[in-house]
């Protein structure tokens, strides 16, 4: 307990360190809080609004953390299709680059339209965003099998779905995190984008909304408290799918096991 | 005639052309006719003869011009109604408002025809209502508390015609004088129009705002822009406006010149600049009274509450009221 | 200690050799041949060595063997050429699943044949204790040392109790006084069963200790240049390693192994 806080130190007085400075900044040169607000009038601003910022971060979080979800789902249930029909993974990769490479930006609009529900479309824009990177990490790590590993299960008959699930799908399995820590915080960027960009309102709205919202009625310290709770969010994913990765491999895989900070 | 003083009044015209004032004039939207009046004053030279020179930065679908003007990075800027104005006092934004170019809010919500909604009672029950993000955070919100407009019906305008278009049964936003237009054009049908200020949306529109710290220390500055700014709407609406038009045709090359005139007429003939007080007071016209009634509305409405905003600083009323542009039009036989 | 010329080694009446190869050539893409009439066989308790310098192909034979690889010319039978999954390999590295714990490594072969954990606990744990690892069972091979995985490596090897054994240089990595020690182990282990066994290795004094007769090859492309039974009990006695008939052996396959052309 003392070492994770002693971990945790050096980042967290950091944090408080610049905060403060941020504070004393605009204390002294009078900076307007429509322009920029001090952290302790942001601090104010989420207290006093915290009702309607919660139900909003809420939503996000749903959309983060389904699309997330449905990203790993299918990016690992595509890469397994891939690994067990190359044919198949020959005719549907270009198909993968083309969504991975569109800008979300510029698709979301459409999704929007062509969806009828709100929550369904800002998933879709997320999963688009996110699932690329669990799926091609997925596919090189099932191809990552070592050949001497190959070789014997070769030798005692294995059938394919065997040789799947007990050797490709555990050598895959540090790829595949890697892959999924990345799509983390892209399954965030992607369901705030899309908001965004669709300028999605109503009663189906999270963070991205307030934050268009607070802008348009040059309500700065609430853009700023939207803005706090996002970042919350992604430092949150970070942390735990780093725990997750340091559970699931941290007994055997060097990425993890070796001594760490 | 000693040539002594034509000397000296081509010195002093010298050197009023030199002493320009540079200024900046931010709109909320690519150039269209609604814009007409400021286009016309650069094109013709008014902001000129005013000692004026002026730049006109478009706003359009992505852009947010509104935080450049506390910012210092503009001096002027065009807003769409009162409740952005509210909105600043509200929150400490030192920005007012020095006239109010049009008296009658063009923002409307269009409609297929034969679907029923030619009664306004009708378009609440829309399945899908296309409001852009601006209005969203608006009058949108006055249409729900004061008309019973759901949230479930909105989905987000692109200001992309293709869905109102492709569903008969969507409704969507508009400029009266603007995307009804467009809607034949592309959609070869006349659509059902309701003006919100028909409703009760009485809020002025086509603001113009400044920097309180302008009128504070430059009121002739804020004068001359105001002055020069109606002058050209007159001569906009009621002379030749060719110069303008191409202007605009230059900054906005998607619009077309037939376009803009039949948005023209549609001012003309819905009174969007010239009525009310405009008529009697000149083109700018505005009154605290009716400041007043329409923050009342809003409150009732439920997008403020009583006495949050201090009206007194959301518009100056000392550059306008003034009948300046009254002569002109009388002149160019106005009708 | 006599010193036979090439030919069949037949131990038993009229059953035919478990592992035989006859006059095989493999040809690589490229044209470069790695065996050119390679003919060898081994039966049920034999324990034949296979030495040769760096490239001779020795590894080749084990992958024809283990019908990993097919040859371009001659014949191949084996029980896995055969199409029975009754043969063992082991591989120079121990080729031990990182993610799995050393039982559920040693369990793998049954697995595969569809044996539960349950129904094959009592073999893996007879296998653990006979190898050593009795305590290790929930370990993963991380914490093992190079000794311990090899062990794991040969407890998997033999718990399927197979007809045929095939060892890559599985000592070859490892330090001397462990070798010798797995020398010893791995004689007592073999008797339980005496599969036939082929056993590659570049080191004379571990061929002459481990087997009954030591195949000497020629450089690329291999063939076999002398055999040489090792007239000894079997397994060794204590201090056969200072034994004048090792030495006497030892030297003369040397002799024949810098003689092969």
């Amino acid at each position: 307990m003392t070492r994770l806080l002693a971990r945790g130190g050096l980042p967290a007085a950091t944090l408080l360190a610049l905060g403060l400075a941020w504070e004393l900044l605009v204390r002294w040169a009078e900076i307007p809080a429509y322009t920029l607000p001090a952290p302790s009038r942001i601090a104010l601003t989420l207290w006093q609004n915290a009702p309607s910022l919660a139900a909003s971060w809420w939503f996000t979080l749903r959309i983060t953390f389904g699309a997330l979800a449905l990203a790993c789902a299918g990016g690992v249930l595509i890469a397994a299709a891939f690994a067990l029909l190359p044919t198949l993974e020959r005719a549907l990769w270009p198909v993968a680059v083309v969504l991975q490479v569109t800008p979300i930006v510029a698709i979301a609009p459409l999704i929007l339209i062509y969806v009828p529900s709100t929550t369904a479309a800002l998933l879709l824009c997320a999963w688009i965003v996110a699932f690329f990177p669990i799926l091609s990490n997925t596919v090189i790590g099932l191809r990552a099998v070592d050949a001497n590993l190959r070789d014997l299960f070769a030798l005692y008959g294995a059938s394919p779905w065997q040789r799947l699930a007990l050797l490709r799908a555990p050598s895959a399995l540090p790829y595949f995190l890697a892959g999924l820590k990345i799509s983390g915080g892209l399954s965030l960027i992607g369901a705030v984008t899309a908001e965004m960009v669709a300028g999605a309102a109503g009663r189906e709205t999270g963070l991205a909304s307030r934050i268009l919202e607070a802008s348009f009625r040059t309500e700065t310290p609430k853009m700023f408290a939207a803005l706090v709770l996002l970042v919350l969010t992604g430092v949150l994913i970070f942390a735990l799918l780093h725990a997750l990765s340091r559970w699931w491999l941290g007994p055997w895989h060097a990425s993890e096991s070796a001594a760490g900070p | 005639m000693s040539r002594l003083p034509l000397f000296t009044l081509a010195l002093l015209a010298a050197a009023a052309a030199q002493a320009q004032d540079k200024v900046t004039f931010a709109t909320n939207w690519k150039a269209q006719a609604a814009h007409g009046g400021f286009y016309q004053a650069v094109a013709d030279g008014t902001y000129r003869r005013h000692g004026l020179d002026v730049t006109i930065q478009p706003g359009g679908p992505q852009v947010n011009n509104r935080p450049l003007l506390p910012a210092g990075r503009i001096d002027f800027l065009m807003t769409g109604n009162l409740l952005h104005s509210f909105d600043n006092v509200r929150n400490g934004v030192p920005t007012v408002v020095v006239a109010a170019m049009f008296q009658k809010d063009p923002q409307a919500l269009i409609a297929h025809p034969g679907q029923g909604y030619e009664n306004f009672a009708a378009l609440k029950n829309a399945p899908v209502a296309l409001i852009a993000k601006d209005g969203q955070f608006s009058w949108w919100q006055w249409l729900k508390a004061v008309h019973g407009f759901r949230d479930e019906a909105l989905k987000p305008y692109n200001y992309n015609l293709g869905p109102f278009l492709a569903n008969p049964k969507a409704i969507q936003q508009g400029y009266s004088v603007a995307e009804p237009i467009y809607v034949e054009n592309q959609g070869r049908f006349k659509p059902v129009v309701h003006l919100l200020a028909d409703h009760g949306f009485s809020t002025y529109s086509t603001l113009i705002e400044a920097r309180t710290e302008t009128v504070r220390s430059r009121p002739d500055l804020v004068q001359r822009f105001v002055d020069a700014s109606i002058l050209g709407w007159v001569n906009y609406l009621y002379g030749n406006r060719k110069a303008a038009n191409t202007m605009m045709l230059k900054d906005n090359p998607e619009m077309s010149e037939a376009e803009i005139e039949a948005s023209v007429a549609l001012m003309k003939s819905q009174g969007i600049v010239d009525s009310g007080e405009a008529a009697s007071r000149g083109v700018g016209a505005m009154s605290t009274a009716r400041i007043q009634d329409f923050y009342a509305q809003m409150v009732k409405a439920g997008l403020y509450k009583a006495g949050e905003v201090e009206l007194s600083r959301v518009a100056t009323l000392q550059f306008v009221n003034k009948g300046v542009g009254q002569d002109l039009k009388a002149r160019l036989g106005a009708k | 200690m006599a010193a036979q010329a090439p030919g069949p080694a037949r131990r038993d009446g009229g059953t035919p050799p478990r592992l035989a190869l006859h006059d095989v050539h493999v040809r690589f893409a490229g044209g470069v041949a790695a065996l050119a009439g390679f003919t060898l066989q081994a039966g049920e308790g034999d324990f034949v060595a296979l030495l040769g310098p760096s490239g001779c192909g020795k590894s080749t034979v084990l992958r024809l063997l283990a019908g990993l690889q097919a040859p371009s010319q001659g014949t191949v039978s084996s029980p896995a050429v055969a199409g029975l999954a009754d043969t063992a390999f082991v591989f120079q590295e121990p080729t031990l699943m990182p993610w799995a714990s050393v039982f559920d490594n040693v369990w793998l072969p049954l697995r595969l044949a569809g044996q539960s954990r349950a129904q094959a606990a009592g073999r893996v744990h007879e296998l653990l204790r006979a190898v050593g690892l009795a305590d290790f069972g929930h370990a993963y091979p991380a914490q093992l040392s190079g000794g311990m995985k090899m062990r794991a490596s040969i407890a998997r090897a033999l718990v399927t109790r197979p007809a045929a054994l095939l060892m890559d240089e599985p000592f070859a990595a490892l330090d001397d006084l462990t070798r010798q020690k797995l020398h010893a182990d791995l004689l007592s282990w073999w008797q339980r069963t005496r599969p036939a066994t082929l056993f590659v290795t570049h080191d004379v004094a571990e061929a002459v200790m481990l087997s009954h007769r030591v195949v000497v090859m020629t450089p690329r492309p291999g063939r076999v240049a002398a055999q040489f039974v090792v007239d000894a009990p079997h397994p060794r006695p204590a201090g056969f390693r200072h034994d004048a008939r090792f030495h006497a052996l030892c030297r003369q396959v040397a002799e024949a192994l810098e003689r092969s052309p």
